[in-house]
């Protein structure tokens, strides 16, 4: 078998695919960071348009419940 | 009971509508870096772009912005942030600009030549730019720009040690060997400690991580909340170590914590490490950067380089 400097070459092979398992790895983990934040930022967007659609019926409601008040309150 | 299924609907739309809209949101990119560092073709190896890799004229300290188009239609904008150096009055009004854009950036990368030997220049860059900032914006930037080490196929240790070409189809993977290898962690070590270890605004970083299991640790520094994990302030290696041996069963959490402070060495001619890199960029996303980043994420790895490309490299052994 060659072999470069002190290296054998089926060690090298070994070494090369140890890298790959591991880009593969790094490859998993960005996907799964992604979703993760993806759900997260969705999760934040529904919390807010709820936020903003009822703090417009909320003062729509104020605005209403005025209306039922006696005027000298105002 | 109309009215509420009418309304949930309503906000059902209106959430559809903002995700959208954030989706197609340019994602705002800036890498700071002296001239020659590879700042461009990094970015085209991480994102899959083809920026202009022209070298910007020497000296120049002019920000240059550029818009791109990626594979999937989504757009860059690329803030190149030349170093600084040039003239003391001139660097104030430079790093004005420069903290802005890396404030408003998606994405901040520092970017430092593997080879260089001197620290300084960035280090002192990095200091003044921290300095002129109230805390809350230390803490962000901090937390932000990841450092990475530019062109690390460049660097020759003193024995004569080629990288390894591995073959895989029509492709090749490099990877180092000893030599290479040592000299690379030697670096990453020198520059971590130039960088973040002995910074005074070290202990300003939060890094972050997302968990998928029920992280149930209890830590002073750690938090966790919906499926994310922070850690407040530095984690160096050996409370690294103490927490993957506390709690074994989160060992990849702590390690991918633990990447947030490192200064990661790559190669874009080798495709080495970017995967590593590209974790850690998503890992340190904001929430509301995450809809424009999506378009530039693969579902395959990074690490290929075409092999009739691979094998016209110098200092190589071919391994099949």
């Amino acid at each position: 078998m060659t072999s470069y400097p002190d290296y054998e070459v089926k060690d090298l092979a070994t070494r090369a695919r140890a890298r790959i398992e591991m880009d593969e790895k790094y490859a998993r983990e960005t996907l799964e960071a992604y979703e993760t934040k993806r759900r997260l930022r969705i999760d934040e967007i529904i919390i807010e348009v709820i936020q903003n659609f009822y703090g417009k019926v909320v003062y729509e409601l104020v605005d209403q419940v005025k209306k039922l008040l006696p005027k000298e309150w105002f | 009971m109309d009215v509420f299924n009418d309304t949930l609907q309503r906000i059902a739309e209106e959430a559809k509508l903002r995700w959208n809209e954030e989706t197609r949101g340019s994602l705002k990119v800036s890498v700071m870096g002296q001239t020659g560092v590879g700042k461009s073709t990094l970015i085209n190896s991480l994102f899959d772009v083809d920026l202009n890799t022209d070298p910007v004229r020497p000296g120049t300290t002019k920000i240059e912005m550029r818009s791109v188009e990626g594979k999937q239609g989504h757009k860059i904008l690329f803030y190149d942030l030349p170093g600084i150096g040039e003239s003391q009055g001139k660097d104030e009004e430079y790093l004005k600009q420069y903290k802005q854009m890396l404030l408003e950036s998606d994405v901040a990368i520092w970017a430092i030549h593997a080879d260089s030997r001197s620290v300084s220049f960035d280090r002192d860059a990095l200091h003044k730019l921290l300095e002129t900032v109230d805390k809350n914006q230390q803490i962000q930037l901090m937390s932000k720009i990841i450092f990475v080490l530019t062109k690390v196929d460049l660097l020759t240790p003193v024995l004569s040690s080629p990288w390894i070409l591995y073959k895989v189809g029509d492709e090749g993977v490099f990877e180092t060997m000893d030599p290479v290898d040592l000299l690379i962690k030697q670096k990453e070590q020198y520059f971590q400690e130039s960088f973040i270890k002995s910074s005074p605004f070290k202990d300003l970083i939060k890094g972050q991580t997302y968990c998928s299991s029920r992280f149930n640790v209890r830590e002073p520094k750690l938090r966790y909340s919906r499926n994310i994990v922070y850690y407040d302030g530095l984690l160096d290696e050996g409370e690294r170590n103490r927490l993957i041996d506390s709690y074994r069963r989160h060992k990849d959490v702590f390690k991918r914590l633990y990447d947030n402070y490192r200064v990661i060495p790559c190669s874009s001619r080798y495709k080495y490490n970017l995967n590593l890199l590209m974790r850690v960029v998503t890992d340190k996303l904001a929430s509301k950067s995450t809809g424009k980043f999506g378009g530039f994420l693969t579902t395959s790895t990074m690490d290929r380089v075409p092999f009739s490309q691979a094998v016209r490299y110098v200092n190589i052994v071919r391994v099949e």
